[in-house]
């Protein structure tokens, strides 16, 4: 609260409590209050934005280290869809909203204090991968995925966790992780335009079924197309198309004449 | 591969506090955790029910109330077939909200979905809001209305068995009118192949719905 106080730019996310309480736990109001000024305006500087943009874009650093690690396990991660909302609620802890034994919490904090900034993100990638096989037996769709990796084991080696996630640290740089993140969602990006296209080809086949059969369907499609994306979306496509048709109309006629 | 009828997503929203995690749990666990804290983003849970003998799997999506996790939850409104929209009734100002939720179910969620208004913490006795208003308030806005408490567990059952009810009327439905048009085959109704329901399904389902909206 105090640190809130002292820095108004910093916003309260729910689950800073969660970081700010065990350290009251642990050493006290001075001292926590000097760790989360330390914390808040370096570690979860992101976190305390005013929106979650740069944190979510942040967590997209666990999928470069998966596939480098297991690429198998990222194609299926990635074929679910399951996103890395998952993972938000122990990026913004340090694990201490989704750990039950309090041991491994503070064990978890001792170390990410004593490692560099973004080792949450190294845990989180080794823990995904961890659990390859559990993911593994699951469909291979959102709800199922998300519901295994959400609830942490009891039973993690965190030991064997910490070790594995130092070691990951070692062997990838955050530049080249960033690299690999830029070039993952270029990738996206471009399959998303792809899907859209088809999307919209399909609408566009649908509204003209639906024009030539009856005129009520086409009035319910208006609405639903006025959100603000898919109205200029459509208006984009729509002067676009106008434009081929008088292009084409113009060479025809003129092609006509001659 | 668990075997069921039909798969239901059903999304809570609603401002911070207002007890929608404890709805859920109620629901899914029967239990009452006094001490809840705050959703991170978004928390999930299933129950299967049974609805006059057909097995029913409900997807429980229960997202933060925090303003600043709204960028993050509003995808999950999208392929949803039901929208519990939460106030306390004991707290003025989370009922105050309710045209904005409204404004952003209607932005992101599908234009069919199934909206469900609920004023929860009916065992408190500094009621700020009396159920009149809120049955208003309901109707005015085309949706359900239900005052619950998860405390008491008073209509928590009823809430969510209502609406498997009402889902399950609306698959059928459609199952008639798809006869008709194949388009609308996979939505809402995964019938016994029930494995699944991928995102796609819920796609399809938003447009051949609107197909069903009008008539």
């Amino acid at each position: 609260m105090r640190v809130i106080c002292k820095y108004p730019d910093l916003r309260y996310y729910q689950g800073y409590h969660d970081v700010a309480v065990t350290f009251l736990l642990v050493a006290g109001e001075e001292v926590a209050f000097a760790v989360m000024d330390v914390l808040s305006t370096n570690h979860f500087s992101e976190c305390m934005q005013e929106t979650m943009d740069a944190t979510q874009k942040r967590l997209l650093f666990i999928w470069p280290v998966v596939n480098f690690e297991n690429p198998e396990l990222f194609n299926f991660l990635q074929h679910s869809g399951v996103g890395t909302m998952f993972a938000l609620p122990w990026y913004l802890t340090w694990f201490g909203h989704s750990l039950n034994s309090y041991k491994a919490v503070v064990r978890l904090y001792d170390y990410f204090l004593a490692s560099p900034v973004y080792s949450p993100l190294f845990v989180t990638a080794a823990i995904i991968l961890y659990r390859a096989d559990e993911v593994f037996l699951q469909d291979c769709d959102m709800a199922s995925i998300h519901l295994l990796l959400s609830k942490l084991p009891e039973n993690l080696p965190i030991e064997q966790l910490l070790n594995i996630s130092s070691h990951l640290y070692d062997k990838y740089p955050m530049a080249m992780i960033k690299k690999e993140v830029e070039r993952l969602e270029r990738e996206d990006q471009e399959r998303r335009k792809l899907d859209e296209k088809s999307a919209l080809e399909r609408r566009k086949k649908l509204a003209r079924n639906a024009k030539s059969s009856s005129n009520y369907t086409l009035s319910h499609w208006i609405p639903q197309l006025l959100t603000p994306k898919s109205f200029i979306v459509t208006t984009a496509f729509s002067i676009f198309v106008g434009f081929c048709a008088y292009y084409y109309k113009s060479q025809y006629m003129s092609a006509g004449i001659s | 591969m668990e075997d069921y009828k039909f798969l239901f997503k059903i999304v809570l929203v609603g401002n911070a506090g207002v007890g929608k995690t404890c709805l859920v749990r109620r629901f899914t666990q029967g239990l009452f955790p006094p001490g809840q804290g705050a959703t991170i983003g978004v928390d999930f849970m299933i129950k299967t029910v049974e609805v006059d003998g057909d097995k029913i799997k409900l997807q429980i999506w229960d997202t933060a109330g925090q303003e600043r996790f709204r960028s993050i939850t509003q995808s999950y409104y999208r392929s949803a077939h039901a929208l519990i929209l939460v106030y306390d009734i004991s707290c003025q100002p989370t009922f105050d909200c309710l045209p904005d939720w409204l404004r952003e179910i209607q932005e992101y969620a599908n234009c069919k979905v199934l909206k469900i208004l609920v004023g929860n913490k009916t065992d408190r006795d500094d009621r700020e809001i009396p159920t009149q208003i809120g049955e208003e308030f309901a109707k005015q806005h085309d949706m359900y209305f239900l005052e619950t408490s998860a405390k008491e567990a008073e209509n928590v059952e009823r809430l969510f068995y209502e609406i498997a009810a009402e889902l399950i009327d609306q698959a059928r439905r459609k199952d008639g009118t798809s006869a008709v048009n194949k388009n609308s085959m996979d939505a809402i109704g995964l019938g016994s192949l029930g494995t699944k329901a991928s995102q796609n399904s819920c796609c399809s389902g938003f447009n051949s719905n609107s197909n069903q909206c009008t008539s």
